[in-house]
């Protein structure tokens, strides 16, 4: 992993398109400025790994959609 | 229309009307290399609960639902960039929504993924999962409603 100092309102370049800047300093926590192509996701780690690790619980394994689908066909929904 | 098959395990060999193949062009999380996913009612087109299924991996087989049926105010926004996956459209509406269900052994205890809805647009056949950032959802919404237990409500404080 490269590593770079930075100081408030200072910012990195990645490629071109791609340029984060350190917008402010409080404590334990920075907050960062991401200017990106349109098209590329930016996204918190934590929330892309929730979705991933939920994705991957949800595959079927088990006959519960069929029960699913008999509660729900029979209350009408 | 044009009909292709289908290999699932779960279901066995079915066969798909290749309009209700959607392409997710960078897949979904966690599988980032499926990107054709049939979608196709469980019951009939009237039921809230959809099949997404990989085209080309067997073992890859979610269930969706509506969401509007178990969580009637559930909102999202879309911001505009994600058009340019999806493919023009006229108005949001012309969007499907869907998101996800976790179905446990206990088919009660079901929860929906409200933090990352399905989006499609049909007319492109093409498809995301969205996540939401700095929303209230969650990836675990249970879709009925849970017994009041005293060990529920003390995690609640």
């Amino acid at each position: 992993m490269l590593i770079l100092a930075r100081k408030l309102n200072e910012t990195i370049l990645i490629g071109e398109d791609i340029k984060i800047t350190v917008v402010e300093i409080q404590g334990d926590k920075v907050k960062l400025g991401i200017e990106a192509p349109r098209e590329m996701p930016v996204l918190r780690e934590e929330l892309y790994k929730a979705v991933r690790e939920e994705n991957r619980q949800a595959v079927v394994s088990s006959r519960g959609v069929e029960e699913l689908v008999r509660k729900v066909s029979k209350e009408g929904k | 229309m044009e009909a292709m098959k289908l290999m699932s395990r779960r279901l066995g060999e079915i066969e798909i009307d290749e309009n209700r193949v959607i392409t997710f062009p960078h897949g979904i999380p966690g599988f980032e290399n499926d990107r054709e996913y049939a979608i196709f009612p469980v019951v009939d087109e009237e039921g809230p609960f959809y099949y997404m299924h990989a085209v080309s991996n067997p073992d890859l087989c979610l269930v969706l639902a509506v969401p509007f049926v178990f969580f009637p105010d559930y909102e999202l926004e879309l911001p505009s960039e994600n058009l340019e996956i999806l493919g023009i459209v006229e108005s949001e509406r012309d969007l499907a929504v869907f998101v996800v269900l976790t179905i446990p052994g206990d088919f009660r205890d079901t929860t929906a993924n409200l933090l990352a809805p399905i989006i499609v647009n049909p007319a492109t056949r093409r498809g995301l999962q969205y996540v939401i950032e700095n929303s209230r959802y969650q990836t675990k919404h249970p879709i009925f409603p849970q017994p009041q237990t005293n060990s529920r409500q003390r995690q609640g404080l």
